[in-house]
This record gives C-alpha cells, sequence and structure tokens, in this order.
C-alpha cells in the first residue's frame, strides 16, 4: 500500500470528500433536479392537455359548422317556401279583391243607370203634367174663356198621350 | 522546475526563515522515504506541484488540505447553482431556466442511449448528473488562473478537488459500490452473487449433462468468469480514479509549466484544452458510473 501512500490517500479526506459528494447529490436533487423535472413533466402533460383540448375544439369547430351550414339550408329553404306560400297567397288575395271591386263597381253603375232611369221617367212624366197644364193654359188664353173647359182639357191630354 | 520569477525571489527569502520553522512540523508529520521530504522542500520553496495535495491546517488529526477546501468551494457553488434553480423555477421557464432544462433534457436522452429505458435513466439520473457535476465543478476550479500563487503557509491554498487521488477515489469507490447496491435492489441478491460466485452455473451441471455434455467444460468456465468479475470491480475502482486523478493532475502541471516558460499568451490554447478536459472527464467518469449501474441492473445473460 505504499502507492497510496505516495498519493497522500487518507480514509479521513475520502471520507470528508465522499460527504461534499453526498452533500452535492442531495441538494442537487432536492433543490435542483427533482423540482425542475416535476415542472418540465407538469408542463409536458399541460401541452399535451392542451394540444388535445386544441384538437378536440377544433374538432367541434368543424361539426358547428357543419350543423351551421346544414341549418342555414334548411332555413334557407323553408324561407323560400314560405315567400312562394305568400306570394300565392297576395297573388289570390290581390285576385280576389279585384274580382270584388269589379263586382262593386258593377253594381254601383247598374243601380246608377238604374237610378238615371226612374229619374229620367219621373220627369218625364213631370213635364207631360205641367206641359199639359201650360197648354191647357195656353189653349185657354187663346179661345177665350171657359168654352167647355173640361172638354179641351180631357182632349189635349189624350193627344198627349197618343203622341208618347 | 524554476518556475519562480524574480519579483518572487525576495518574498520567499524574506519567508524562509518562517518557512524554516514550518518545515521542521510538516516533515515530522509526514513519515515518509527521504526522498519524498526533499521533494517536499522543493515544492514549499517553488510551489511546485506535488502528487498529493498538501495539509493547510490541522484540525485535531484531521488534515484539511488545500483540494479539500476546493472541494468545500466547489460544493458551495453547487449549492448556490441549486438554490438559484429553485428560485428561478417557473411553469414559464426563463432564458436561464430553458439552458438547465436543456441540459436535462440532454443528458437524460445521452443516458437513454447507454440504459436504454427512460426510467431507469430517470432513477440513476440524480447521481450520474451529481457526479458530472462535482467532478465538472472541481476539474474546473482547478483550472482558475492564479489559483496556485496565493498561499497559505508556503502552500498553495486552493489546489484542483479532483487533482488530489483522495476525491477520485472517494467517487470511484462510491460509483462502484453504488453500483453494486443498485444492481441487488433491482436484480435479487442471489441472482446479483451469481454473477460473482456463480454457484448456479455449477448446480446446472448434473441435470444438463444428459442434454449437453459440453456444460462439463463451460459451466466451470463461467464459474472463474465469475470470480474475475470480482477482481474487475476494483479494476474499475482503480482505474475510474487514476484516470481522473491522472487527467486532471497531469492537465495542471502542464499549465504551470507552460506557464513557467512563458507566463503570457502561450498558456491560453493549454488552458482552453484543459477546460475542455475537464468537461470530458467529468463526461467519461459519470457516463462510466452508468454503464456500471446499467451492467448492474441487468440480469446476467447465459
Amino acid at each position: 500500500m505504499e502507492i497510496l501512500e505516495l498519493f497522500g490517500v487518507d480514509w479521513k479526506l475520502m471520507l470528508a470528500q465522499l460527504i461534499n459528494f453526498a452533500v452535492v447529490i442531495f441538494v442537487l436533487w432536492r433543490f435542483a433536479i427533482k423540482p425542475l423535472m416535476q415542472t418540465m413533466e407538469k408542463r409536458n402533460d399541460e401541452i399535451e392537455q392542451g394540444l388535445s383540448d386544441a384538437k378536440a375544439a377544433a374538432d367541434r369547430l368543424d361539426e358547428v359548422e357543419a350543423e351551421i351550414k346544414a341549418k342555414l339550408q334548411e332555413n334557407k329553404t323553408e324561407a323560400i317556401a314560405i315567400l312562394d306560400k305568400a306570394k300565392k297567397q297576395s297573388e289570390e288575395s290581390r285576385h280576389a279583391n279585384l274580382e270584388k271591386t269589379k263586382q262593386e263597381v258593377e253594381t254601383v253603375i247598374r243601380k246608377a243607370k238604374e237610378q238615371i232611369a226612374n229619374e229620367k221617367d219621373s220627369m218625364v212624366t213631370e213635364v207631360k203634367k205641367e206641359v199639359a197644364d201650360m197648354v191647357v193654359v195656353a189653349l185657354r188664353k187663346i179661345l177665350s174663356e171657359d168654352i167647355a173647359k173640361d172638354i179641351d182639357k180631357k182632349y189635349i191630354e189624350k193627344v198627349l198621350s197618343e203622341q208618347k | 522546475m524554476n518556475a519562480d520569477s524574480i519579483e518572487h525571489n525576495d518574498k520567499s527569502t524574506e519567508e524562509s526563515a518562517h518557512h524554516d520553522d514550518e518545515m521542521g512540523e510538516s516533515v515530522q508529520e509526514h513519515i515518509e522515504g527521504d526522498a519524498h521530504t526533499e521533494q517536499e522542500v522543493h515544492g514549499e520553496e517553488h510551489h511546485e506541484h506535488t502528487l498529493y495535495a498538501e495539509t493547510l491546517f490541522n484540525v485535531g488529526s484531521f488534515n484539511v488540505t488545500n483540494s479539500l477546501l476546493t472541494s468545500w468551494l466547489a460544493v458551495f457553488l453547487i449549492i448556490i447553482l441549486s438554490l438559484v434553480i429553485r428560485a428561478k423555477n417557473s411553469r414559464l421557464p426563463s432564458a436561464f431556466q430553458s439552458f438547465i432544462e436543456t441540459i436535462i433534457e440532454g443528458a437524460l436522452n445521452m443516458m437513454d442511449l447507454v440504459t436504454d429505458d427512460r426510467d431507469k435513466s430517470k432513477k440513476v439520473f440524480p447521481i450520474v448528473f451529481s457526479i458530472f457535476i462535482f467532478v465538472l465543478v472541481n476539474n474546473w476550479l482547478g483550472l482558475l488562473p492564479g489559483l496556485g500563487s496565493i498561499t497559505y503557509n508556503g502552500t498553495a491554498l486552493l489546489r484542483g478537488g479532483t487533482a488530489d487521488l483522495n476525491t477520485s477515489l472517494a467517487l470511484g469507490l462510491f460509483s462502484v459500490i453504488s453500483a453494486n447496491i443498485f444492481g441487488i435492489i433491482v436484480v435479487g441478491g442471489w441472482k446479483y452473487f451469481n454473477k460473482f460466485v456463480n454457484i448456479k452455473a455449477l448446480l446446472e451441471i448434473p441435470g444438463k449433462i444428459k442434454k449437453d455434455p459440453t456444460i462439463v467444460l463451460v459451466n466451470p468456465i463461467n464459474f472463474f468468469v465469475g470470480l474475475i468479475e470480482i477482481i474487475s470491480e476494483f479494476a474499475k475502482v482503480a482505474s475510474l480514479s487514476f484516470r481522473l486523478f491522472g487527467n486532471v493532475f497531469a492537465g495542471e502541471v502542464l499549465i504551470a509549466s507552460i506557464s513557467a516558460m512563458m507566463a503570457y499568451g502561450v498558456p491560453l490554447p493549454f488552458m482552453f484544452l484543459e477546460i475542455i478536459v475537464g468537461i470530458i472527464q467529468a463526461l467519461i467518469f459519470s457516463i462510466l458510473t452508468l454503464v456500471y449501474y446499467t451492467i448492474a441492473s441487468t440480469e446476467h445473460e447465459h
């Protein structure tokens, strides 16, 4: 063991160095490696979680987009149907209104015509009456007064009615 | 080595009287050969690199050497580093933390190449990584320029921690012994014991001899191979500790020699070289430790 003496090997020094190394292991492991590795692992988990979440979100987004598209399509067709229906309805109602108005107008015209006819009739009879009276008065003036009053009048009326 | 510069000469003559007293003591303390004491005398005059770490002072019967002091400094630095890492530890990493994390990730990936198993790498990681850091910091502390010129009672106050066989031997012993303990825990006591004293192989012979007669020859050989493994465990300790010590010590001697020849500029490339050697030796030590752990924890294959 002369060689060990040559190199100054001393078990106490070796023990001291071993203790130094033990301290290094403990401190490095306890304060540096362990917490750092925990952090790294946690972060890796989080990143993995985040990636899977992002993927799920993207999938869900696609799904929702497809849903929205489908719904939009549905709404479109529905809207077109409603529009068609409304058009038809409005057309119908317009038609009906027109018809009704036409009828009304016709009745109004008819009534007006009737009225006009009636009034004309009554006017004609009145005019006749008045003309007869005027003729009578005129004749009386002409043929001096009171010669067979009644006969003349009756005669004139007869003549007038024949003319008619 | 005529390492002393001219400026130093007056100082050393001034202190020489003081040295003489100290020398007397230290000579008495080291009960070593004449050649050895001569070397020591020489070393004290010129701050020469001795093969062993020099004693600075004694606490009882405990010699506090300059290498031990440097190791304490290394431990102190590592503690500070750890505390900084813990203080900066957050979910969103700072640049510093990213750097450390990159190192840890890289180390784990490197370890996977050896162990082939992430869980095993993680289990061994604290030990292997601590060895790496401890050896690295010690190697580099020994390179600090002017480290040897700070003297205390005529000896350099600081000397690379790993430039002392005590440190590397302690680490080597720790590495190999803990690897064996790890193997016993993972593989199991009986199986692990059979790696070295292969009783199982001998017991197998009567059972299998009819099927395979060559077993009479093969299994005794296996038994002796197991015995050789015991020796190889000691060889591992020796190779680990002497490799580290030799490289670091040689590096320090190299730089001291170059500096003595030409103090300005010339030692620079050698400094870089030694910085790289410091990393490489730390890496080799820790990777070999990892290899021992891996070998110890795999079951012996036939």
